[in-house]
């Protein structure tokens, strides 16, 4: 049987292709990528969708799972597929990693020994014990260059890149701090569900271990608390603009805090507690303890597309068109934003949990339980 | 009386009631409206009158109207109104005296007097008829009238079609074969011995009715001389013996069982394995979360206590006993977990919470128990081993049972701002103390034992209430509501007890195969788990209303298969996640 086809694309003016084609149901996408290169001249690795549903098997399966006929003309899209990865190095912390992050060419990492590790090319160039408890999240400000650390016991430090320790100070059980985008402030998500915005004061810093309030030679850190955020955990805080802050929680929530009048503007409601999230471009994704994968439109409250994994989602990073999500089970799903509901590619790159993602146009970078760091190179 | 009569416009002669005798010696007879005198109107003399009378018949019709003062011929129908009025009749051709009485119309048509008022009691029900309808009432409710049952003489007709429809038609009637030919073939006749044979036979028990014949044209076949008795035992046969269609029962028993409601209603619940927390070497006997679900206590077998991320799985602290560890328990309030260690009951506070040192207190005498404080923890050693603590609510109470203590000293409850150990039973009770636990809200106090639960007033020191019907439970616990309690026995049976409904079990669950081991309730959602022997975990639904008269609404959803068969389950504080002690693991069901 055929039907008829007309191809569209996002891809430029040279990769346009006129007119409708007649083609056969049994046709798969390599036989469909075949036509279109032979056609265009070109030679690369296309992905088809249809209605935002790839083609991974025929063209008479994707046209049966949507209801749809071969009397009348249907849309394919087309676009270059995310090429596969391949694993280009490895390192180790020595503990749990619990969080990564890509700046100027190298990476951060901290793990639950309280450490925060530098490493170039995937050689360890410098390390620092911040606390002596695990450090829970860190994040690089890319104008002030400056880090922002926080401890699970609420001990937080501003770091400079060569990991000198400019202010310090204490709060309550922390889970996730981000700088806001000029670097004069950041605000930490708490175990309670508060939000805390901080900056730096030129008094010294003051420390509480066990029951003992410490002196030590740093600045100090002013907070302003927002009692009114989360009933739980602060599993995500993002900084997109000055006025606004994006939080999500184990309270089943996303609320979106105007920081202006200390209070939430919207909030969207998930099916359950979530476990990670990214922010990009308006979008929150979620990830959820049973293998749901969900993305909100944070202008509309609406929810975009959800996917589902095959174990518990523990950390989940945009990285250009793809979503990379790391699983309970050591598994790195990548997503297809264009493609969403079936993942592209999946790296077997941890024995134990995936702990933490980060990545750009080149590389992906995975942290897990194992104490690993998994680079991969996108060929 | 005034009439509104235009006749009175009529009159003349204005005397009103003056008699007018008096003006009898004056010409004029009185006054008009206008005031002058009205002559007097001469009648004609008494020949006039005789004249009259012999030449017109009618003389008699004319008269003198004194009042207008002119003379009048009375006509007929004037003559008509005169004989009416002096047969004392109405007046008036459209009025008929004899038109039917409209009952509904308003009593003013009638002429009864317009300005009276219809009495309330017309457009009111009756008061004698609701008394009346009241008494006959009252005596049919108690049963002074009864009432008589129409009998209908059912008659139906055997052959109508409607009939026929319900029951069964006739049997039919065999169809003819060769032996009812005419000429059958010759070994369906009878021989000799065979006729002898039917013809000996009673006609009852004779196969055939008849003798099969052979004639050699159709002409000479007789007439059928039992044709009428036949007709007559068909008729009768139908008659006496109609059949009847019964439906046939056809019933599924898989369908008088009811319908229980799709679990996927009451989602989320903890469906499927998904972590697992690997670091103990020894089987895991005690777990417990901290009071806002941030950590995981578990104690083993080898006397290690470890402390784990609840949501990651990271173990973050460890420390080891000398005795193996039998149960851990946090305190509900403060960052203090109490260990079960032995003989010893230790009181401590890790790193990774919040770090807290108990104050230092001196410690009352007491023959059970010797308090130790050292470096903000706290030992308490006992007579014997220690094998189940349970916090009171607010934090500060706390009970432990030993249970190879002498019956009167297994439950000791402890306070801990005090450093005191009270023995709350005086005297030994029957039975071995096997579980207990705190009411969430009111002072009381749970005890399991071997029969039955106690349930005991702290304040006024009482026996409240007992409740009965189970058989060696293994572990207690109350709902979140404080108003039912749960019993996990040895018999495989989870047995709900509603406490203010009645002493016996409200509900039995009989799902496990083998004995319980741990029930567990959860603090927000409907939530019930129980572990067993049988390597399974069991989850309920088990909604409780505020409203009394609704019952809870108790609803299996899920039996989850475990590896090893699990020691004690759990509920996160705050999430619907389950965490089970299974061997030297412990698991976590999301």
């Amino acid at each position: 049987m055929e039907v008829e086809v007309t191809f569209k694309t996002s891809l430029g003016q040279e990769w346009t292709i006129d007119g409708s084609y007649s083609i056969n149901t049994d046709s798969k996408r390599e036989d469909l990528q075949d036509i279109i290169l032979h056609i265009l001249q070109k030679s690369a690795v296309l992905m088809f969708t249809l209605h935002n549903q790839p083609l991974t098997n025929t063209l008479q399966e994707l046209l049966t799972s949507q209801n749809l006929s071969t009397e009348g003309k249907i849309e394919l899209e087309f676009f270059i597929q995310i090429p596969p990865l391949k694993s280009s190095g490895q390192a180790n912390s020595g503990d749990w990693i619990s969080s990564i992050q890509n700046f100027s060419s190298s990476i951060f990492v901290s793990n639950y020994s309280g450490y925060i590790q530098k490493f170039s090319n995937m050689n360890l160039d410098r390390e620092k014990m911040i606390f002596t408890g695990p450090l829970k999240s860190f994040n690089i400000n890319n104008e002030t260059k400056l880090i922002c650390a926080i401890s699970k016991k609420g001990l937080n430090s501003i770091l400079d890149i060569d990991f000198n320790i400019i202010a310090s100070g204490n709060t309550e059980h922390a889970e996730k701090c981000v700088w806001n985008p000029s670097g004069s402030k950041f605000a930490i998500g708490l175990y309670s569900g508060k939000i805390t915005i901080c900056e730096i004061n030129d008094n010294d810093g003051v420390i509480i271990q066990g029951n003992k309030k410490q002196h030590v030679d740093t600045k100090g850190i002013t907070y302003n608390i927002i009692e009114t955020c989360h009933t739980d955990l602060v599993s995500g805080v993002f900084w997109p603009s000055f006025e606004t802050l994006i939080t999500t929680s184990f309270d089943h929530n996303v609320h979106q805090v105007d920081l202006e009048k200390a209070s939430i503007s919207s909030s969207i409601l998930c099916p359950r507690s979530v476990q990670c999230s990214d922010f990009s471009s308006n979008m929150v994704f979620c990830g959820f303890e049973n293998m749901l994968i969900n993305a909100y439109d944070c202008r509309n409250s609406g929810k975009i597309f959800s996917t589902c994994a095959s174990a518990w989602v523990r950390t989940l990073k945009i990285v250009g068109n793809a979503m990379s999500v790391g699983l309970e089970n050591g598994q790195v799903y990548l997503y297809d934003l264009r493609a969403f509901k079936t993942p592209t590619h999946v790296l077997p790159a941890h024995e134990g949990k995936v702990m933490a993602l980060d990545g750009d146009s080149e590389f992906l970078y995975t942290g897990g339980a194992d104490g690993c760091i998994q680079r991969f190179t996108f060929t | 009386m005034s009439v509104d009569d235009s006749s009175d416009e009529e009159i003349r002669v204005r005397i009103g009631d003056v008699p007018t005798s008096w003006y009898d010696n004056s010409s004029f007879l009185g006054y008009d409206l206008d005031g002058k005198r009205v002559e007097k109107v001469l009648g004609p003399d008494q020949l006039d009158k005789h004249i009259s009378k012999s030449e017109d018949p009618t003389w008699w019709r004319n008269i003198i109207d004194h009042l207008n003062a002119k003379k009048v011929r009375i006509t007929d129908e004037m003559l008509e109104v005169i004989r009416t009025i002096r047969a004392r009749k109405p007046v008036g051709k459209s009025f008929d005296p004899y038109s039917d009485f409209d009952l509904t119309a308003p009593k003013q048509e009638f002429g009864l007097g317009t300005d009276v008022l219809p009495p309330k009691r017309s457009f009111q029900p009756s008061k004698w008829e609701r008394i009346k309808v009241h008494k006959i009432a009252k005596a049919i409710e108690k049963g002074w009238i009864k009432k008589k049952r129409e009998e209908k003489e059912e008659v139906f007709d055997l052959w109508t079609e409607e009939i026929m429809e319900e029951k069964a038609g006739p049997p039919k009637w065999k169809l003819p074969g060769n032996i009812e030919s005419y000429n059958p073939p010759e070994e369906y006749l009878f021989t000799e011995e065979e006729k002898k044979e039917w013809e000996d036979k009673d006609p009852m028990n004779r196969e055939m009715p008849f003798m099969p014949q052979k004639f050699m044209a159709l002409r000479k076949v007789p007439a059928y001389e039992n044709i009428v008795k036949e007709r007559f035992e068909r008729c009768l046969d139908l008659f006496i013996a109609p059949r009847v269609v019964r439906p046939k029962i056809d019933i599924d028993p898989e369908s008088l069982i009811p319908q229980l409601p799709d679990p996927e209603n009451f989602r989320p619940f903890p469906e499927k394995l998904q972590m697992k927390f690997i670091g103990h070497e020894g089987k895991v006997n005690s777990i417990d979360y901290y009071y806002n679900g941030e950590f995981l206590a578990s104690g083993d077998q080898n006397g290690v206590v470890k402390i784990w991320e609840a949501s990651t799985g990271k173990c973050l602290e460890s420390c080891e006993f000398k005795k193996k560890v039998l149960c851990v328990s946090w305190n509900p309030v403060m960052p203090i977990l109490a260990i079960c260690a032995g003989k010893y009951i230790y009181l401590k506070s890790f790193d990774c919470s919040e770090p807290y040192e108990i104050p230092n207190t001196t410690p009352s005498e007491s023959k059970f128990a010797t308090w130790e404080w050292e470096n903000g923890e706290v030992k308490i050693k006992l007579r014997k081993g220690v094998s189940y603590i349970t916090w009171h609510g607010k934090g500060d109470y706390f009970s432990s049972l030993c249970k190879r203590e002498s019956t009167s000293s297994k439950v000791i409850v402890h306070s801990l701002s005090r450093f005191q150990s009270h023995k709350i039973f005086s005297r030994q009770s029957k039975g071995g103390v096997r579980s207990m636990a705190f009411h969430p809200k009111r002072p009381l106090f749970f005890v399991a034992t071997e029969k039955n639960i106690l349930t005991y007033n702290l304040k006024q020191q009482l026996l409240v209430k007992k409740f009965k019907g189970l058989e060696c439970p293994v572990h207690i616990t109350t709902h979140i509501s404080g108003e039912h309690i749960l019993a996990a026995c040895e018999d495989c049976k989870l047995l709900w007890y509603d406490y203010d409904l009645s002493a016996m079990p409200y509900k039995t669950f009989p799902f496990h195969k083998k004995q319980l081991t741990y029930v567990a309730t959860h603090k927000r959602y409907p939530l019930i788990a129980t572990s067993g022997l049988d390597k399974t975990l069991h989850i309920f639904h088990a909604q409780v209303y505020q409203d009394y008269m609704q019952q809870p609404l108790i609803i299996p959803l899920r039996v989850l298969q475990t590896e090893i068969s699990p020691l004690q389950c759990l509920f996160h504080p705050k999430q619907p996640w389950l965490a089970s002690a299974e061997g030297q693991n412990i698991c976590l069901y999301i």
